[in-house]
C-alpha cells in the first residue's frame, strides 16, 4: 500500500476486566477488546462518505468490527481517550462508548509527565444492516 | 532513597501519640497554636459528574520531625522546622507533588480514602508510573532529607533507612543506604505493604525510658521494584480490576449490547 493511500490506522488488543468483588478470582473475570489507537490522517479528519457515513465512524466501526471477529472475545470494547481531546470523546460517545468519569492520570507517550485519559467502554453486536444516515452532499472519499 | 515526602495529619498525630488517644482534631489545633505544625496543602476531592466531595488537607513530612521535638520538650527547634517545613510545602515540586497525587486518587475510587489517612499508598503507586513522577517524587524527598540533615544529628534517636532484600522465614533482610545489612521482623512490614523485595523504608527507634522504645516504620521514595502494571493509555493492561460502579455498569452494557453496523471491508482471516 502506499502512504498516499493510508487513511486511517486503528491498533486493538486484549485485555480481561475482572470483578473488583472478587479480584484475586479469575471466575468473573470478562474478556474484552481494548483499542490502543484510533487516528485519522489529518487532511482526511472531518470527511464524509457518499453515503453520509461520517468517515470516523466508519474507521471506529471497523475497529470495532476487527474486534469482535476474534474468538474469545466478549463483546466489550475498552480503551483510553485523553481528557483533552474533545472530537474524540465526542465520536466515542455517538458511536455507543460510556465515559468514566472522573479522569485518569496514565503515562503518556507523548508527554513527560502524566496526563489524564478518560475510561470508556462500550458492548457492541455487529449487525447486517446499513447506516440509517442520510445521504448528504458533502466532501466525500473517492479513491 | 528519601523520606515520603507527603504526610496526613492522622501520620502527623501518631507521632506524638502512636495510639491516636483523644480528638484527632483538637489535638492538631493544639499543635497548631504552638506552631509546631505548618498549614500544609487543601485540595478538594472530586466526585462523579465533577461535583466536590470533600477536601483532602496534605503536609510536608518534617512535620513528623517538628512534632516529635515538640514531644520531647523543645518547642523552639520544633517551631524552626515546622518554618522549614511551610518552606517545602511552598515550593513548585511540593505543589505538584500534591496536585498528582490528589488527581491520581481522585481517578481510583477506593483510593481517596486512603490519601487522607495513608497517602503513602498513593505515593507508592506513582512511584511505579513512570521516569518523570519518579524523579518528582526523589526531587522533594531529597529536600525534605536535606533540610532534616540539619537538626538531626542532635535527636536522640536511631534511624536505618534501606531496601528489602530477602525475606525467609518471618524476618526482613535489609541492605541499608550505607551498605550495612539488618534484620527486621516482618511483622513490623506487613501491614504497610513493605513486605516484598525492592521495598524502600525507614525505621526509626526512640528509647523513651530506659529499655522502652518506639519503633516506626514508614516507607521511603526509592524502591527498586518500581515495575508497574506498564499501564499507559496505548498499551491493553493485562488485567483491568474496575470499581465497583463501573463494573456494575459494564454488566449492564454486556445484557443490552449497542448495535453496530458491518462495514463492507475486507478483514484479515483470524487463526
Amino acid at each position: 500500500m502506499n502512504q498516499a493511500d493510508l487513511l486511517a490506522v486503528t491498533a486493538q488488543g486484549f485485555t480481561t476486566i475482572a470483578d473488583p468483588g472478587d479480584p484475586d478470582s479469575s471466575r468473573n473475570d470478562i474478556p474484552a477488546s481494548f483499542l490502543g489507537c484510533i487516528a485519522i490522517r489529518k487532511d482526511c479528519q472531518g470527511l464524509t462518505l457518499a453515503d453520509g457515513t461520517r468517515l470516523s465512524s466508519l474507521v471506529v466501526r471497523s475497529a470495532i468490527q476487527d474486534a469482535l471477529t476474534i474468538p474469545g472475545r466478549s463483546s466489550l470494547v475498552a480503551g483510553y481517550v485523553a481528557e483533552e481531546n474533545s472530537r474524540s470523546r465526542s465520536l466515542c460517545r455517538r458511536e455507543g462508548f460510556d465515559e468514566d468519569l472522573p479522569a485518569e492520570l496514565l503515562p503518556s507517550s507523548y508527554l513527560d509527565q502524566p496526563a489524564p485519559y478518560v475510561f470508556v467502554i462500550g458492548a457492541f453486536a455487529v449487525t447486517t444492516g446499513q447506516s440509517k444516515r442520510p445521504a448528504r452532499r458533502t466532501k466525500s472519499v473517492e479513491r | 532513597m528519601g523520606p515520603n515526602p507527603i504526610v496526613s495529619k492522622r501520620e502527623i498525630l501518631r507521632v506524638l501519640d502512636p495510639r491516636l488517644r483523644g480528638s484527632p482534631r483538637a489535638r492538631f489545633q493544639t499543635l497548631r497554636n504552638k506552631g509546631v505544625v505548618s498549614m500544609g496543602v487543601v485540595r478538594p476531592l472530586a466526585g462523579r459528574s465533577g461535583r466536590l466531595r470533600g477536601s483532602v488537607h496534605l503536609f510536608s513530612t518534617l512535620n513528623r520531625d517538628a512534632v516529635r521535638l515538640h514531644r520531647l520538650g523543645r518547642d523552639a527547634d520544633a517551631r524552626k522546622v515546622a518554618k522549614d517545613a511551610k518552606r517545602l510545602e511552598e515550593q513548585a515540586g511540593f505543589v505538584r507533588l500534591v496536585d498528582l497525587a490528589v488527581a491520581f486518587a481522585n481517578s481510583r475510587e477506593q483510593l481517596v480514602t486512603s490519601l487522607g489517612d495513608t497517602p503513602w499508598q498513593i505515593i507508592r503507586q506513582m512511584e511505579a508510573m513512570d521516569q518523570s513522577t519518579r524523579r518528582l517524587l526523589m526531587s522533594v524527598a531529597t529536600a525534605a532529607e536535606h533540610m532534616r540533615q540539619a537538626y538531626r544529628a542532635a535527636e536522640d534517636i536511631s534511624r536505618l533507612a534501606g531496601w528489602v532484600i530477602s525475606i525467609q522465614e518471618r524476618m526482613a533482610e535489609i541492605e541499608t543506604i550505607t551498605g550495612t545489612m539488618a534484620m527486621l521482623p516482618t511483622i513490623q512490614l506487613e501491614s504497610l505493604g513493605l513486605d516484598r523485595i525492592g521495598a524502600a523504608l525507614e525505621v526509626e527507634w526512640e528509647e523513651v525510658d530506659p529499655g522502652e522504645v518506639i519503633v516506626s516504620t514508614v516507607a521511603a521514595v526509592g524502591s527498586r521494584d518500581c515495575s508497574s502494571e506498564n499501564r499507559s493509555a496505548f498499551a491493553p493492561p493485562k488485567r483491568l480490576v474496575p470499581s465497583q460502579t463501573r463494573w456494575a455498569a459494564i454488566r449492564r452494557k454486556l445484557d443490552n449490547p449497542t448495535p453496530v453496523p458491518s462495514v463492507p471491508l475486507e478483514l484479515p482471516a483470524r487463526t
